[in-house]
């Protein structure tokens, strides 16, 4: 189990930060998953493992959501301290550079904020099944949709990804 | 409906440079993440383990504690003796408010109504005269 927590970790708190926006509400999330998965589903088999804590990851994500909107419904007053994640990298080298300001880390980094801007579901789906490689069976499984709304986020979510890029000119089709 | 061939077919054409660079992104962030940060995820996945475990080895000590308590011979011997007793003495109880037997003579001839009359009468009078000594006292 440790070994498969090792490996998933990363990418799972990467995919919370993405949906939470913040490191700390991201580390809250992976913990509550990693607890709930090894408590509960550490007798199952361990092919199971991936989709059970990716689902877990997904509830917890959507009850974030969830609070944080009554929050800010309640508390509509108060402005949180935005906290940017994922950090902007330093481009000063990069924008130094003569021959070529779209450097590999600024298109990296571009590519990024294009998908800090896709819709929660279009990024969660985008996420599991480009960057995870789950099917679309899994990630309906995971993200408790029917496989045609998978199938439809992943297709604007790609779409979108293609149009901002294009739009930044960073490819060209 | 769309067909299945037609939807692998636009996604094929979309899943290009865009989706590569964008997954590079990723593993691209996932690789460079910063010490800190590390280990903030570490510290949580070791939570998360010690947190398990120690329920793992609660559920343990509750169940040794039972068994424990099961195998000592004074609870082999004690209990089924104990149940034996309770056994014994529920069935053996005998009820001081048992209900009197009724004359053989009334089972045996048969008795006529006035008699029963008669009999019901003397019952009668004779609650009565214990509901007023009751009374009195």
């Amino acid at each position: 189990m440790e070994a498969f927590l090792i490996d998933i970790e990363k990418r799972a708190y990467h995919m919370a930060a993405f949906a939470t926006g913040s490191h700390a509400d991201a580390l809250d999330l992976l913990q509550d998953s990693m607890i709930k998965l090894v408590t509960n589903y550490q007798d199952k088999p361990s092919r199971e493992w991936k989709p059970l804590f990716y689902r877990i990851l997904q509830n917890r994500i959507r009850d974030w959501h969830r609070h944080q909107k009554v929050r800010n419904l309640l508390f509509f007053w108060k402005k949180d301290e935005i906290e940017e994640w994922p950090p902007t990298e330093n481009n000063e080298n990069s924008l130094g550079t003569p021959e070529n300001n779209l450097t590999k880390k600024q298109q990296q980094s571009a590519a990024l904020e294009h998908l800090k801007q896709l819709s929660p579901k279009q990024q969660q789906c985008f996420l599991l099944r480009s960057w995870e490689g789950l099917s679309v069976a899994e990630t309906a499984d995971i993200m408790q949709c029917s496989r045609g709304s998978v199938k439809t986020h992943y297709f604007r979510a790609i779409s979108k990804l293609r149009a901002k890029m294009e739009d930044g000119h960073e490819i060209t089709f | 409906m769309k067909s299945p061939s037609k939807y692998e077919d636009k996604i094929k054409v979309l899943h290009n440079e865009s989706v590569q660079s964008v997954n590079d992104a990723l593993d691209h962030s996932v690789s460079n993440l910063a010490e800190n940060t590390l280990s903030d995820i570490a510290r949580v996945r070791a939570l998360a383990l010690n947190q398990s475990n120690a329920q793992v080895a609660a559920k343990k000590s509750v169940v040794d504690t039972c068994v424990t308590w099961l195998l000592n011979p004074m609870i082999n011997i004690g209990v089924p003796v104990a149940v034996a007793v309770i056994i014994a003495v529920s069935v053996k109880y005998v009820s001081f408010e048992t209900i009197p037997e009724l004359p053989l003579a009334m089972m045996a001839t048969e008795v006529p109504n006035e008699d029963f009359a008669m009999l019901e009468d003397l019952e009668f009078v004779t609650w009565l005269a214990e509901n007023e000594q009751s009374a009195l006292l």
